[in-house]
């Protein structure tokens, strides 16, 4: 260990360019000093507004939690302009794609992959989306430098097998792919789930590349920008990991489209603005990234974190971690603002969004315990702060608001003091700065709606607003985004706040988000099933404030009438029908919309053409692995060697054979199924059994006649 | 007139040309080999579905078609770190 800690003070010191960590340092601590002097003003201006006879210790904790707060979305705040700054001064001068030579093709004997990781994805998204980057690259005559890797960890048997079926259909196209190979492979242990499953990539397969390049099960990017990746990576030897900003795309729902025109509006001023900070020492975010394969495997293994605490054991939101290993290491992690051609999508549903967040909540909390872990980079160490307050802040945030309703309550019931003890020549008269109040206002609502209107401000003075469906259009779009979002603040809040706690109480709590119909959206009695205390609480919250103080409960209206409309909002912006109608209308258009790129194009396309038809396509992927001989073949070839299991497996993969050619397929469960699928011999032998079988059994597999 | 026993055995055999055409038909044989392998097992007189599917196999040639693509390629860990728990040093010391 002691030579592994040289090697990384070595390759500290020989980093060749060091003129970045300089600027860096300079606009950190510009930064910091822009958000702590204008946070501890509106502290100051908010503790003179709270009564001076309330309770003193409220007062504090009011004070506290609102510095914190206006601290936090000041970072935000200061980025976006930093991202304007850079926008409208047209780049940075450390953009790190000025490195690299884009004129000159790619030389050198070393390959790129390409990993899509995926765990129960919809296979035929999955693969029409490799297809789309095996054919960018094809045009660019560099295919043959790219393998495309599916590493799946899915554990859905029927998915499992419809994602081998779709693989061999991938490589039987018949398009001109140039030397690009694609391979698929599926961990029958999801072993530290995604993360593992790049880890057992790299311990097999890595150093044959050079370079790694990680897709999401729904990312997407052009040839022209995998090439300029790998190009900045030859450029510059120093450059560990290289993360694009995705743009969404194929939003149907909705809260989809709204969250798609607001990332293509608001995020390349907001990722300029972070890489305006954050230079080399960026964070990856798990997908549509490059990254220097061998320095990944010597540097950035993921360590168990020690104890038994709800935050110990496997690293969850690995990508952060990974990020600062292997900035601890020497090497630069940057983020490539303007590349374009990265692309992702959005969750449909307010549902499904939380579910996500849940994970990366659990995720974030757990960087608690790195913060001050050895070797890390101060910029990493405050990336897991601003981590833990994506989070952490929706509960402040809760905490500030019932502190504020206490105060209100306070105020209303407790009996003034005129005449405080001991002597005074005036009463002690309460005291009101209505000015101060809406200065104080005002100031956090320039916080958080001002870089909208300079990333509006930026798209009219480019003259780019026909990308987004015209000036008007545009306008009605940022109204409609604004509206929606500051509705939705306050749910998202109340889960945010449910997920901390749940978090460090260690509780799980699952959720099954089984009753979404892709075009009808939510239903009504999933919506209220997730959001009926929300609702609850609004009503109840929002009732009791304006009934005690109805000054206060003008403050409070927003985030009461968010969580008592809950439910309808979550129903109504997982509608697919009102994102069509919002299309229709000409609103929340993007660019990647407007004028989508080839590859957006060739995968629409591909989604929507019939997929072909043979006797079993519509059973389910275990029937066919069982029916179809074809299906069934395909399995064996990518099942590889398997051990002769002992007699008493053996006994019991005979007696899941005599239930299925009994009851049919839908009798097991996956676990059953997984287990034949497993097993190659007697997935053989039921093969066999099935298509001896007469009557009504023989229907029960789709076999008739 | 047809025998009870005739009529029988026609509608088995009917139903063994058409499940032995279906099982052929997806595992990719075109129409003329399905007819043909069908009409082989038929020849045979199986007494019933299992039987006819044990004489199907035994006559199926081996496809080309069904040499499927390599899923991965060969294993290389000249990579591989040994020490399985690297960079659980962060945690040995508090340090800023």
């Amino acid at each position: 260990m002691a030579t592994y800690l040289t090697t990384l003070n070595c390759e500290r010191q020989v980093d060749p360019l060091d003129k970045w960590k300089k600027a860096g340092r300079l606009r950190r601590l510009a930064l910091a000093f822009l958000i702590v002097a204008p946070t501890l003003i509106a502290a100051w201006v908010m503790n003179s507004l709270l009564p001076a006879q309330g309770l003193g210790w409220l007062n504090a904790v009011m004070t506290g939690l609102f510095a914190i707060l206006f601290g936090w979305i000041s970072v935000g705040f200061w980025s976006s302009l930093a991202g304007v700054f850079v926008l409208a001064r047209g780049g940075d001068a450390f953009s790190v794609l000025k490195d690299a030579d884009l004129a000159t093709p790619l030389s050198g004997d070393f390959r790129t992959a390409i990993l899509f990781p995926v765990y129960n994805e919809d296979p035929i998204m999955v693969f029409q989306e490799v297809m789309a980057v095996r054919r960018s690259l094809a045009r660019t005559g560099e295919a043959g430098r790219f393998d495309v890797f599916v590493l799946s960890d899915t554990t859905d048997p029927n998915v499992w097998i419809t994602e081998e079926e779709a693989f061999v259909k991938a490589n039987s196209q018949t398009d001109d792919l140039r030397g690009g190979r694609l391979f698929y492979r599926r961990r029958q242990y999801n072993l530290k789930r995604k993360s593992g499953n790049i880890a057992d990539f790299c311990r097999r397969f890595g150093a044959d590349y050079r370079y790694i390049i990680v897709f999401d099960a729904d990312s997407l990017m052009s040839a022209d920008s995998l090439i300029r990746l790998v190009k900045i990576m030859e450029a510059r030897p120093d450059v560990g990991v290289v993360q694009t900003p995705p743009k969404a795309i194929f939003s149907e729902t909705l809260l989809a489209k709204i969250q798609q025109f607001a990332g293509a509006l608001y995020g390349p001023v907001f990722a300029a603005g972070l890489h305006y900070w954050q230079l080399g020492e960026a964070q990856y975010w798990g997908h549509n990234a490059i990254i220097r394969t061998e320095a990944f495997i010597k540097h950035c293994q993921l360590p168990r974190i020690p104890g038994r605490s709800p935050l110990a054991g496997d690293i969850l939101s690995h990508d952060f971690v990974e990020s600062a290993l292997m900035r601890r290491a020497g090497y630069g992690v940057w983020l490539a603002y303007d590349l374009e051609g990265s692309f992702e999508q959005c969750p449909p549903t307010l549902i499904d969004e939380l579910i996500r967040d849940k994970r990366w909540c659990q995720g974030n909390l757990q960087h608690s315990r790195l913060v001050f872990a050895k070797g890390f980079f101060p910029t990493h160490r405050a990336l897991f702060i601003n981590g833990i307050m994506s989070y952490g802040s929706a509960l402040l945030w809760f905490f500030f608001l019932l502190a504020s309703s206490f105060e209100a309550l306070s105020s209303i019931l407790a009996t003034p003091i005129y005449f405080p003890e001991g002597p005074s020549l005036f009463p002690d008269w309460p005291r009101y700065f209505p000015a101060w109040a809406l200065t104080l206002l005002s100031s956090t609502a320039l916080l958080l709606f001002f870089p909208k209107v300079l990333a509006a401000l930026m798209v009219v003075i480019s003259g780019r607003t026909k990308e987004f469906g015209g000036f008007l259009r545009l306008c009605l779009s940022i109204f409609l985004e604004v509206a929606v979002s500051t509705f939705l603040a306050p749910v998202r809040m109340l889960f945010h706040s449910l997920f901390v706690v749940t978090t460090f109480l260690g509780l799980r709590v699952t959720w099954n988000p089984q009753n979404r119909d892709r075009q009808k959206g939510l239903s009504w009695g999933a919506a209220l099933k997730f959001h009926w205390f929300g609702s609850f609480l609004g009503i109840v919250w929002g009732l009791s404030m304006y009934v005690i103080s109805p000054g206060f409960f003008l403050w409070l209206s927003p985030v009461a009438a968010g969580l008592a409309m809950s439910i309808p909002l979550s129903v109504l912006t997982s509608r697919v029908s009102l994102g069509a109608l919002a299309g229709r209308l000409g609103l929340l258009k993007t660019p990647a919309e407007t004028n989508p790129p080839v590859e957006v194009q060739e995968l629409a396309k591909g989604l929507t053409a019939p997929a072909a038809a043979d006797f079993f396509s519509e059973a389910p992927g275990f029937t066919r692995a069982v029916v179809s001989p074809f299906v069934l073949a395909l399995h064996l070839s990518t099942s590889g060697k398997k051990r002769n299991p002992g007699p008493k497996i053996k006994a019991r993969l005979n007696s899941l054979m005599e239930l299925a050619l009994q009851n049919g397929p839908e009798s097991l469960t996956a676990k059953q199924k997984k287990a034949l699928l497993n097993d190659p011999k007697t997935l053989t032998a039921l093969h066999h059994a099935v298509w001896g079988l007469d009557g009504d059994k023989a229907k029960l597999w789709g076999i008739l006649a | 007139m047809t025998s009870t026993n005739d009529y029988f055995g026609e509608t088995i055999r009917r139903r063994i040309l058409w499940r032995t055409l279906k099982y052929l038909v997806a595992f990719g044989y075109s129409p003329e080999e399905c007819l043909s392998l069908s009409q082989k097992v038929l020849a045979e007189n199986p007494e019933d579905l299992a039987t006819a599917f044990a004489l199907l196999r035994g006559i199926l040639p081996l496809r080309a078609q069904l040499n499927f693509p390599q899923s991965a390629p060969p294993i290389n860990r000249s990579f591989m770190v040994t020490d399985q728990e690297a960079n659980g040093d962060i945690f040995n010391d508090f340090e800023l």
